[in-house]
């Protein structure tokens, strides 16, 4: 099943070639040669004359046609070159059965080759993507068309457990950096006719594979005709990544939130593609961007749908209060101690008093110190090899934190105030997110320092009111609150899990507001009822 | 990114009870302040619902034209050009109030060493970037701080409740002093502050696509906010008692300040803060986009959303400017309350309102 990841990658980028060809001949496109030896000569030239291509020249069976097959050393499966190709011509084929009217090409097509998927090419562009994407070409004596097998293989990561999304109680596999993989992934999850995958080709140089899939009945289709729309509109030399073509294909450039998600887990995929969403597989890195999301999605993790639904709310419950943690923390800290001592309980306050009575710095620089400090031991954690960045974030924060207690630098409710600011971050289960909310804080801080409660109120405002302007895919982003689904937040309240129930597929139903109104009205139960009955018990 | 804009039913309600809260939670409503208030919101809530309803028919008979629009069309270009105009000025005027209002009780609560002007214009920011954010951002950012707001009013109710300050007999006498003081609160007070403020709710209608229900909605969200107001105002009544609630500056801060409840919940004050920087926000965002919407209607501005930055300018200069002090600022807000408002949010409305009545009537005679 593995030999041949990327078939599906290859099938999309063959047919669009065929498609387009005659079209693109016209216009210029190069056509082969029809000698052998010019064909050869020229491909290599063209590649470069690179170690790895390489070019067997042999004859037809027992005719006396010369053929010549090219592939690249790598990145084709060597068996099946050997076994399927190079053995099938040269010795299997019977030119017995080569009649007159029928060309060589047309006989190696209908009998001889006994691979999968065979493309007659009859430009050198198509050629040399097809040599450069792992296919073998054979150019045949005295003819200027070639013939492509699909003989994809080479080395590849193994399906393994992901790294980076880490569950109690749920499947183990993880996506790899093979979008043939991928798909099949979920391909076996969600065996549906109504599963459509659209392949795209992204990157003048890198020609990189890209596909959407969805549910087809799911999904509105104006949102995948917006998706589509976007992915053709890419003009871009390469394409590296997932992160790289979110940014190409975000609503908002200018925001800190990140306005798609993605995902390295199938079973996460699924659920997203069960629930409307489209999915965008990027060849090459494991996680897959999803669209559209909303800002609610970003804390729920796949774990909760192996939950129980209670445990699955309160969990939910909680991200959201580290949430709050992380974003306000150390500025509500600094709010309180330097403007509004008189709201710290008395006791409290005097003992945060005795404790800041050694501090020399005012409460938003020794803030700004600690966190800063904070940061730097956590990104020195993560680029540190695995067993000594746990030690230097462990015993620096250690070290560091007490000694500078001690040392009369930092008061140690400050420590406090950003280790539990520190931590709640970690409580995020999306990291894009995390990443945005730690920089807020920052803002917060200064916000905080400059006005107390009230400059965090009024920072508070400008970023709700940024959030509310922000779409994914168009859909607003705040949506189940503002736009509030009434239909959506009944689901939360009866079925208890967040997810579970209170998925996106009503709102869904609103891909541009004017519509909203009146029509939204019929759709729903209809909707949700075939939502509850697509997923998976 | 050019967005159909629309408001859902949902928005419109937030916002309206959002509008209401504004300063008349935390502000002493009324000329007379006296126990009776709650009484004099409920008596005052039917003329806000009437006024309501008015534009939500002129909604109906005009659903793509704002307030500018059809005050032009109704009563001709000559005469309608220059009200509208003046509306901008009213709105522009009431919004940079609104703004002294809270800077003033911001100060007075714990910024008395940072200058006004900074107050102001810390609270101007978010004004201008959601007027520029435009309408639909606007809204939804209503229905989430709906969401916030009610969640802080249960959670200092509820702590008042604990806290066992509620006396209720500090509501008696009811009508202590007869029906007159009451009804005279309520009509024309109350009833023109917060009720008749409404009427800046006239240059959204356009983006409010369900019209049949407008004005449904909006009755459902009056009574919302007005029993909720006319509760706070009564909690406020009977834990500081009539004397204290008649000379308080802000009401709700002192009874605030005085809850203590289980050693924990010793200082809500900032509850109170929150409120009023909220309602604030949104009245007087409420007001500045009503002021750009008919500015870029009469001047005919393509790009509405530009006249944010002057709009929001001038409300921050003239909160400044305005008065020297508070007492000035109050003096000058009973006196506007008893000249400005009853002509532009009720006498014109209503005028209006004939004229169109008589214009229908005429044409309807008319083969047309």
């Amino acid at each position: 099943m593995f030999k041949h990841p990327d078939r599906f990658a290859n099938k999309h980028v063959r047919n669009r070639e065929d498609d387009s060809k005659p079209g693109r001949q016209s216009n210029g496109k190069m056509p082969l040669f029809s000698r052998l030896t010019e064909n050869l000569a020229y491909i290599k030239n063209e590649l470069g004359d690179s170690p790895d291509i390489i070019v067997r020249k042999f004859e037809i069976g027992t005719s006396q046609t010369a053929a010549g097959a090219v592939y690249m050393d790598g990145i084709t499966d060597k068996n099946m070159v050997n076994q399927y190709i190079l053995q099938s011509l040269m010795l299997d084929a019977d030119s017995r059965h080569l009649d007159q009217d029928q060309s060589v090409l047309s006989y190696i097509n209908d009998n001889a080759l006994s691979v999968g998927e065979v493309f007659i090419l009859k430009d050198w562009d198509s050629v040399i993507l097809a040599v450069l994407s792992g296919d073998t070409v054979i150019f045949i004596e005295d003819t200027d068309e070639a013939i492509s097998g699909n003989t994809k293989g080479g080395e590849q990561r193994t399906i393994s457990e992901p790294s980076t999304q880490v569950v109690i109680r749920g499947p183990k596999d993880g996506f790899t950096e093979s979008i043939g993989t991928n798909v099949s992934l979920i391909r076996r999850r969600i065996k549906s006719p109504n599963v459509r995958l659209e392949p795209f080709k992204i990157g003048t140089e890198t020609k990189t594979a890209v596909a959407i899939m969805y549910l087809q009945g799911k999904v509105e289709n104006s949102l995948v005709q917006e998706l589509r729309n976007r992915l053709q509109h890419i003009r871009i030399e390469s394409l590296t990544g997932s992160e790289h073509l979110e940014e190409l294909i975000q609503d908002q450039k200018m925001t800190p939130f990140p306005t798609l998600t993605n995902t390295e887990r199938p079973d996460a995929v699924t659920n997203h593609i069960l629930d409307g969403r489209i999915v965008i597989f990027v060849d090459g890195t494991p996680f897959n961007l999803i669209a559209p999301i909303t800002f609610f999605k970003n804390f729920q993790s796949v774990e909760d749908y192996y939950m129980r639904p209670e445990a699955a709310a309160a969990i939910q419950f909680l991200r959201y209060a580290s949430l709050l943690i992380s974003l306000f923390g150390p500025s509500i800290y600094i709010a309180a101690i330097t403007f509004h001592q008189e709201m710290i309980p008395t006791p409290l306050l005097l003992s945060l008093a005795a404790q800041r009575e050694s501090v020399p710095f005012p409460a938003f620089i020794e803030a700004l110190m600690m966190e800063f400090t904070f940061e730097i031991l956590r990104e020195a954690g993560i680029r540190m090899p695995r067993a000594i960045g746990q030690a230097v974030s462990i015993v620096g924060a250690l070290v560091l934190g007490q000694a500078a207690v001690e040392a009369g630098i930092i008061s140690s409710a400050m420590v406090i105030v950003v280790a539990i600011t520190g931590i709640s971050s970690f409580a995020n289960p999306t990291y894009s997110m995390a990443l945005s909310i730690r920089l807020i804080r920052f803002l917060m801080m200064v916000a905080a320092a400059l006005l107390g409660f009230y400059g965090i109120a009024i920072l508070s405002i400008i970023l709700i009111a940024h959030m509310c302007g922000l779409t994914s895919l168009g859909v607003p982003y705040m949506t189940h609150i503002a736009p509030f689904v009434p239909e959506d937040q009944r689901k939360t309240l009866y079925g208890l899990p967040l997810t579970k129930k209170a998925e996106i597929p009503q709102t869904f139903a609103i891909p541009s507001e004017n519509e909203t109104n009146g029509e939204t009205d019929s759709s729903p139960p209809a909707s949700s009822a075939s939502h509850t009955e697509g997923r998976p018990s | 990114m050019s967005k159909p804009t629309a408001i859902s039913p949902t928005q419109l309600f937030a916002m309206i009870i959002l509008f209401e809260f504004g300063t008349a939670l935390v502000l002493p409503i009324g000329m007379a302040p006296g126990p009776n208030v709650w009484l004099s919101i409920l008596i005052a809530m039917p003329g806000g619902i009437l006024l309501y309803l008015l534009l939500a028919y002129f909604a109906k008979q005009y659903p793509s034209l704002n307030l500018s629009g059809y005050i032009q069309k109704i009563v001709g270009v000559y005469i309608g050009w220059p009200i509208s105009l003046l509306f901008i000025l009213i709105f522009i005027y009431i919004s940079s109030r609104n703004l002294r209002e809270a800077g003033d009780l911001l100060i007075a609560s714990s910024y008395d060493q940072t200058p006004l002007a900074v107050v102001h214009a810390a609270m101007i920011i978010p004004v201008i970037y959601v007027v520029y954010k435009g309408v639909n951002v606007l809204f939804r950012v209503g229905e989430i701080y709906l969401i916030i707001m009610l969640a802080l009013g249960a959670l200092s109710f509820i702590a008042t409740l604990m806290s066992g300050a509620i006396d209720l007999k500090n509501l008696l006498p009811v009508m202590g002093e007869g029906w007159i003081p009451t009804l005279k609160n309520a009509y024309p007070n109350i009833f023109l502050f917060p009720f008749a403020e409404l009427f800046c709710f006239a240059t959204i209608m356009p983006h409010f696509k369900q019209k049949q229900i407008a004005g449904r909605t909006g009755m459902i969200a009056i009574i919302t906010s007005s029993v909720l107001l006319s509760l706070t105002h009564a909690l406020e009544v009977t834990v500081v008692g009539a004397d204290v609630y008649t000379r308080a500056t802000f009401p709700l801060f002192t009874v605030i300040s005085t809850v203590k409840a289980a050693e924990f919940l010793q200082r809500l004050d900032a509850i109170v803060i929150l409120a009023l920087i909220i309602g604030v926000f949104f009245k007087m965002t409420m007001y500045a986009y009503a002021a750009a919407a008919i500015a870029a209607d009469i001047f005919r501005f393509a790009e509405q959303r530009s006249l944010a930055y002057p709009i929001g300018a001038v409300i921050l200069l003239v909160s400044i400017m305005s008065a020297w002090s508070y007492p000035e600022h109050s003096t000058e807000g009973s006196r506007h309350l008893l000249s400005l408002h009853p002509f532009f949010m009720v006498i014109l409305p209503v005028l209006l309102l004939i004229i169109h009545l008589i214009r229908k009537r005429f044409s309807h005679n008319r083969p047309a």
